[in-house]
């Protein structure tokens, strides 16, 4: 047996005894039964203390069983097969301070026991969930991000999962999708680690496996769509974010990245309760865009001085060299001209409705959402004359308003129980989602490149570089997704002690995917994207793909108090995991008049793709908690992976963590102003798997002409990979330390934590040297990278008075990112992103100069810039501080609340590649044409532009740092009693938000510091070319409960 | 539940723990069976039926490397990244392209052309070990005969556009590949072996005179100054027998995706390259000269992908639109060479008599040798225009004719901005940089 395997069956056999019952329950020792089989029941209310009003959603439990409840809408709950005697139950919500509660139970008797709790800021007594169950904070020994989605969604311009968490958590960098309604974002916990795989954290959604997958066959050029899109926030009760491999070793491999564990909201016992709400909105791209200029002369024989006569672009390097002489300037804004702008506001309109409510038989939540927004794009009014007199019909609606989401989910959860110590959790949702992009990305003749590169003039295409902005327009981008995810949650409990799970489900995602242009309509001039003259500048792209995930865990978890003070949790499981993506792309160019599919193309093709994945693990983890306030953890999980070499075997994953609560013991010093000190480190490992056929060597099947037999086009064999039989996962191993701190009464939380993450065994695809012959790479574990920094959160409850309270929250960190090795493999030097060992990660690079007017005209040339003899690191692309900083204003004992969030992003450096469309390839922007530019500026452009200085866009490069004003909300509450008298419902409340408000100070001069086309799962780098900036977006939103 | 139900719960628990652990494999393996329809293992082209598949992939990949493939990032052909390099064409895409204007970097877009190289090269020689392995029912020497004409021709075209050094690979080892460093010298000889053996080894004339033309042609890049006569004549005699209308043509197809003509693609249809005109003062007035044999239309400008207004390239005008490799016409063309280097007044007539096939009015020689050779290199140049031929002829005249590169290559502004550089090769790509078998070229001389 190989060594793991005894290891793990040591492990259970270690934690088996602590199973076992304790003496003293055996009452009588002739006696067949024992106190453990003497249970009676524990009913009572949980109120606030301070208003006594009955708190929903508390979590009560018996301490040292794992018997518990809920409480219920009136704050009411009931506990079942308690054992007998005397017991202590842990009471604990957010928001409140931890209580317990003795209570003596009788042998078929109940017992009522009711539990005021204080409220306070503070978060150690907060549930969360983890890979073996819900656990208290206090019991890990690792800081877990959490964000309420609830209570966010209610007042905060949310339109999916990703600004939900934006700038919220400490050590969460969301990097913001491209400007289009519907786009996605990226997430990275706690930096970059992975060279060639995805960055992404593991998104688990009520203990399924959720994918986040880019959209496979995504055919909207230019937008990153993926697939954590299509969830909807309203359905969230809340968002715990597990940061790092020192608490993710349970999740495997895949949770290297760390882990966002999503759980959708739940029914409670109680009468049926209704919400609804309704929002209108607007979206808006109000940033300013800059003109385009031309500067024209008349070119100049530099041998006989010579002027011709033809006007040409003569920009001021050329001037100044004596090729040509200046005599006009003209200039043009098509993002604002009458003819080409191609932006409007866009509204917006969703609405939604959930009733959750139950009784002791089941507990259920219901809910339904529509949503129906378009984008701020649209076609200018000239345009759409233009098309309808050469079409004889108007464009249709979807091409003068190219961007529109239309997405609509239903979600039902089921709770009840199957028998006396059994329940069943079923959950089921579905989306169906319709969203529509427009033509852009970096393609030529798409709608940023056009207007990015026009000239300074109003030209044939009235100022774009060669398409008519309508015709942009009418190229087509769609995708229709319906998404299934059905989750299913089986607890018993056997004997008191012993807790049983058993979890599935299912991820199954239909999309379709097209781009197309019809005859007679979409881009014209070149081969746009795909067909061309002789195919009628008509054809359709499609990808179909159904995905379908499956998850399956089977948990067993022992609890049993083994002293009076020692309490002892032992979890045992296993989990499979498969995936599999089955796609079929077709593409059809040279449509006939009236004709839209690929069966009426003139030319026709079709490829397939299949990918699977399966992954089979199990993991055993042991807690020994000593008095409520030292928490000990060890935990294994191993993992197979039908990704890895044949001669790779399973790959264990040890983590360990320590949580201390020291400030409860007898000898920590007590201060008025300091309430609670813990203290918590962790240690694990987690793993990252290759790509489905990474190890396999293999041929791949093409159709090639053949050279002697005319017009037939024959089946053929090429080697594509070598393989690597060797190839095992990367795996990252972190250590976490840190501090909690409740001061000032709790109404001041402070946690500080420290960590330093390291990847091994990087997986890298080594570029292969081309004379092989055999594929452009070969996977291989080689790289080791190391990501090390602090976090910071603060929450504090400032003022606490009757007229008026302020809450803040404070969430920042530094991240430092390095590469540390690469092994033999010398890797690529490509300007701009680049990895070099000793630096960060897809840092940018390129060749330094110096620069002197040197004959005073006020105008830079190549000879007057002096070129550093090797290149230089410029600055990391990924931010090295974050930070967000929230503040909530309470008026009139919470009647009107008024919320904000600023989000700062710091040390991080832009290609800046529009600068360098316009000011290298275009020439259109004002350094390179107006006289009196900068001289820096023009130094920067004349490097980039000249053959001699390498092309150099050293100063192109710019600072990325911001700060913006990221939401503004102020909801007003219609006090209770008017809501019963006059409106018949429970609660009413109006919100007016804002997203995206303002860039209140940035070092980057281009259009938005965030517009990143860079942003994937899988690259790095950091360039607002071909990117919109990000929508600003302005709701009115009303809630209303009954 | 007693206390003997509770342990044995737990031991049951236990030896299930333990009875899970060591049958995992009984549990995992069928949990881990993926399927992978996508690719096709080593083992299954072990076959004759196989080795027919590594043959019809080993010429579409010649055609990739000849003539390129369709637009993102698949390779360039060689004849477009050598006219880039060379007078043929200008960049119009966005930014600056560093082959263009001579100032190559290592990561200099597109490195994907010198992968083709080996790709190209690799799969020639798997094709050929596969039907000596697997020869089919009959062919299978004509088969192989092609196989080497390609190689040859491969060999030949590389050595004119690459520097000198360049990693290939030695034909070993499939999965643990490394490659023999071989000069320009080097790729010539072998190529004129590879020629050799397809002429001995076929009767099929489309074959034979394929090869005949490319050994001529890698004779007549082996001369140096002071054997270009003899080396001349050996090639002019070679291919003295083919016929002037002979073509070999490398196809594309359009159903295939990433099989199609790149200069179609890039140039016809993007416009990311552009015909041009007397390019940096030395270039050949391709536009200007209105000569049908360069197929371009200056009454049809437009702007390029970066703005540049340039006229309509129709020298390719479909997707599967061959190229050719070898011809007639570059028989005849040699022929002049050789009698021009011998001093036989006669190349004139040779040129004229070609120019007559399609009707061009005969040429006056020019009144110096210097200006001869210029007709003849001008001629070779138009005729041939974009088939991969033009780079090693302005190699020649500088290393065969002692001409300075700056009076052969584009030279001074580059109408992007800045100035030409120097470079008058190509180097392979930065990937290559992680063969441990490689250390760079050995010169980068014409």
């Amino acid at each position: 047996m190989p060594s793991f395997k005894r290891g793990l069956l040591a492990l259970v056999l270690i934690g088996t005894p602590t199973m076992l019952p304790a003496a003293p329950f055996a009452r009588d020792a002739s006696s067949r039964r024992t106190a453990a089989t003497f249970t009676g029941t524990v009913r009572g209310r949980v109120v606030d203390r301070a208003t006594n009003q009955g708190i929903v959603g508390v979590q009560v439990s018996v301490v040292g069983t794992t018997v518990g409840a809920q409480t219920d809408n009136s704050g009411a709950f009931v506990i079942r097969g308690v054992p007998a005697g005397a017991q202590t139950l842990r009471v604990s919500r957010l928001g409140y301070r931890l209580t317990t509660a003795p209570v003596s139970v009788a042998d078929g008797g109940e017992v009522t026991a009711n539990v005021s709790l204080e409220p306070a800021v503070a978060r150690l007594d907060e549930v969360v969930t983890t890979a073996t169950g819900s656990v208290s904070r206090r019991e890990i020994g690792n800081v877990v991000a959490s964000v309420n989605a609830d209570s966010v969604t209610k007042v905060s311009p949310i339109t999916n999962v990703n600004e939900l968490l934006q700038a919220r958590t400490s050590g969460v960098q969301v990097l913001q999708g491209q400007g289009v309604i519907g786009s996605s974002s990226s997430i990275r916990i706690r930096g970059v680690s992975s060279l060639s795989l995805s960055n992404e954290p593991l998104i688990v959604v009520d203990g399924v496996r959720f994918s986040n997958d880019p959209e496979p066959g995504n055919l909207s050029a230019g937008v990153r769509i993926n697939r954590l899109s299509s969830l909807n926030p309203e359905e969230i009760a809340n968002v715990d974010i597990i940061k790092g491999p020192s608490a993710a070793a349970l999740y495997g491999t895949a949770a290297a990245n760390g882990v966002v564990i999503i759980k959708t909201k739940r029914g409670r016992m109680g009468g049926a309760r209704w919400n609804a709400f309704g929002e209108l909105g607007l979206s808006q791209l109000p940033n300013k865009y800059p003109a385009n200029f031309r500067s024209w002369g008349r070119n100049r024989n530099v041998t006989t001085g010579v002027i011709a006569p033809a006007a040409v672009q003569c920009r001021l390097a050329a001037s100044a060299a004596g090729q040509c002489v200046i005599d006009s300037l003209s200039s043009i804004n098509p993002w604002t001209s009458e003819f080409t702008r191609p932006f409007a506001n866009g509204p917006s309109n969703s609405g939604g409705v959930q009733v959750s409510g139950g009784t002791e038989a089941v507990k259920y939540f219901v809910s339904v959402n529509r949503d129906n927004e378009v984008g701020p794009y649209k076609m200018p009014a000239f345009e759409i004359d233009r098309l309808t007199t050469l079409r004889g019909q108007a464009p249709r609606q979807e091409q003068i308003r190219p961007n529109q989401l239309r997405n609509t989910s239903v979600r039902g959860s089921f709770s009840f129980p199957i028998a006396s110590t059994a329940n069943l959790d079923i959950s089921t949702g579905y989306t169906d989602r319709d969203l529509r992009t427009p033509f852009d990305g970096t393609f030529f003749a798409g709608l940023s490149t056009q207007l990015f590169t026009a000239p300074g003039f109003k030209n044939a295409t009235n100022g774009t570089a060669r398409e008519f902005v309508g015709d942009i327009y009418s190229v087509q981008q769609r995708l229709q997704l319906q998404r299934a995810f059905g989750s299913v949650n089986a607890n018993w409990t056997p004997i008191p002690w012993l807790a049983l799970t058993a979890e599935g489900g299912i991820d199954n995602a239909n999309s379709n995917n097209s781009q197309y242009q019809f005859p007679g309509e979409g881009t014209r001039v070149g081969l746009a994207w795909g067909p061309d003259a002789s195919q009628n500048f008509s054809g359709i792209d499609i990808a179909r793909t159904n995905s379908l995930n499956y998850t399956s865990t089977l948990r067993a978890a022992g609890t049993r108090q083994l002293t009076s003070t020692l309490n002892s949790v032992t979890t045992t499981g296993a989990q499979w995991f498969r995936s599999g993506q089955y796609q079929l792309f077709g593409e059809g160019y040279g449509l006939g008049v009236g004709a839209t599919t690929l069966t009426a193309a003139q030319q026709r093709l079709a490829t397939t793709n299949t990918v699977e994945n399966s992954t089979f693990g199990y993991f055993v983890q042991e807690q020994l908690s000593w008095r409520d306030r030292l928490y000990a953890t060890v935990s294994a999980r191993t993992d197979l992976n039908s990704a890895f070499g044949r001669s790779v075997g399973n790959t264990v994953y040890p983590a360990a963590n320590l949580s201390y609560v020291i400030s409860e013991e007898g000898f920590f010093p007590k201060y008025a102003w300091l309430d609670r000190v813990r203290l918590r480190t962790s240690y694990g490992q987690a793993g990252l798997q290759p790509g489905a056929t990474a190890a396999l060597a293999f041929l791949q099947p093409l159709t090639y002409p053949s050279l002697t037999t005319s017009g037939a086009e024959l089946p053929g064999l090429t080697l594509q990979s070598l393989g690597n039989q060797e190839l095992k996962p990367e795996i990252t191993t972190e250590f976490e330390g840190g501090v909690d701190l409740g001061l000032f009464k709790n109404r001041l939380n402070v946690e500080i934590t420290g960590f330093n993450k390291a990847s091994r065994d990087q997986i890298f695809n080594r570029p292969l040297p081309p004379s092989f012959g055999a594929g452009n790479t070969q996977t291989v574990n080689i790289a080791k990278v190391v990501n090390a920094g602090v976090e910071l959160q603060l929450d504090g409850s400032i003022v606490e008075s009757s007229p008026f309270t302020w809450g803040v929250r404070f969430n920042g960190s530094r991240i430092k990112n390095k590469l540390v090795d690469i092994g033999t493999v010398t890797l690529a030097t490509p300007q701009g992103a680049r990895n070099v060992v000793g630096y960060p990660l897809f840092g940018l690079w390129d060749r330094p100069y110096t620069f002197a007017d040197a004959n005073a005209d006020g105008i830079i040339v190549a000879s007057e810039i002096t070129l550093a003899a090797a290149d230089s690191f410029r600055g990391p692309t990924l931010p090295e501080y974050e930070a967000g900083f929230s503040n909530t204003f309470g008026f009139f004992r919470g009647l009107i609340n008024v919320n904000t969030l600023i989000d700062y992003r710091g040390k991080y450096w832009n290609s800046y590649g529009i600068g360098v469309s316009r000011c290298v390839t275009a020439g259109n922007c004002p350094t390179v044409n107006v006289p009196g530019s900068s001289l820096e500026s023009q130094a920067a452009a004349v490097a980039a532009s000249s053959g001699t200085l390498r092309n150099t866009r050293w100063g192109i490069f710019q600072p990325n740092d911001f700060i913006k004003l990221r939401e503004i909300s102020v909801s007003a509450n219609v006090p209770e009693r008017y809501v019963g008298r006059y409106l018949r419902g429970r609660t009413a409340q109006i919100v007016f938000s804002g997203r995206n408000l303002a860039t209140l100070w940035t070092k980057y001069p281009g259009i938005d510091p965030e517009a990143n086309r860079s942003v994937s799962n899988l690259a790095g780098g950091n360039d607002d070319l071909g990117t919109p900036p990000a929508i600003r977006t302005f709701n009115v939103r009303l809630n209303f409960g009954f | 539940m007693n206390i003997r139900t509770q342990v044995g719960a737990l031991a049951f628990t236990a030896m299930a723990a333990g009875a899970g652990l060591t049958a995992c494999d009984r549990i995992t393996d069928p949990l881990l069976d993926v399927d992978t329809p996508d690719i096709v293992t080593l083992d299954k082209a072990a076959s004759a039926a196989g080795a027919q598949s590594l043959f019809i992939a080993a010429q579409g990949d010649f055609a990739r490397f000849i003539g390129g493939d369709r637009a993102g990032s698949s390779p360039l052909g060689l004849n477009l990244i050598g006219g880039l390099l060379a007078d043929e064409l200008i960049s119009t895409r966005s930014g600056t392209e560093h082959v263009d204007n001579r100032s190559v970097l290592p990561a200099t877009f597109p490195s994907n052309s010198w992968t083709q190289v080996g790709v190209s090269y690799a799969r020639i020689l798997r094709a050929i070990k596969a039907i000596e392995t697997f020869p089919p029912a009959t062919g299978g020497k004509d088969q192989l005969a092609l196989l080497h004409a390609l190689e040859g021709m491969l060999l030949t075209v590389t050595a004119e556009t690459y520097c000198n050094g360049i990693p290939l690979w030695d034909g070993e080892s499939d999965t643990d590949p490394q490659t023999k460093t071989l000069s320009t010298a080097e790729l010539y000889t072998a190529a004129i072996a590879q020629f050799d053996l397809a002429i001995g080894g076929t009767t099929v004339a489309n074959t034979i005179s394929m090869a005949t033309i490319g050994k001529a042609r890698a004779v007549m890049n082996q001369a140096t100054p002071t054997t270009r006569a003899t080396s001349f004549a050996s090639a002019a005699t070679l291919v003295a027998g083919i016929p002037t209308s002979y073509r070999f043509n490398v196809v594309f197809g359009t159903s295939t995706s990433g099989l199609g003509n790149a200069i179609y693609d890039w140039a016809n249809a993007t416009k990311n390259f552009s015909a041009v005109d007397k390019e940096g003062g030395n270039g050949l007035d391709y536009i200007s000269s209105a000569d049908p044999r360069v197929k371009v239309d200056p009454t049809k400008v437009s702007a390029g992908q970066d703005g540049t207004r340039t006229a309509q390239l129709n020298q390719y005008t479909s997707l599967d639109a061959p190229v050719t490799v070898a011809s007639g016409i570059e028989s005849r063309l040699i022929a002049a060479e050789s009698q021009l280097a011998n001093g036989d007044a006669t190349w004139i007539v040779t040129l004229n008599n070609a120019r007559a096939t399609i009707g061009l009015a005969p040429l006056t020689p020019a009144a110096t040798p210097a200006g001869q050779v210029d007709q003849l290199f001008r001629e070779r140049g138009f005729w041939m225009y974009l088939t991969a031929h033009r780079l090693g002829d302005m190699r020649r005249l500088v290393r065969q004719y002692g001409r300075d590169a700056e009076t052969v290559y584009p030279t001074g502004s580059y109408f992007k901005g800045g100035a030409y550089g120097t470079d008058v090769v190509l180097p392979p790509a930065q990937e290559e940089m992680n063969n441990p078998n490689w250390t760079g070229c050995t010169d980068k001389k014409a």
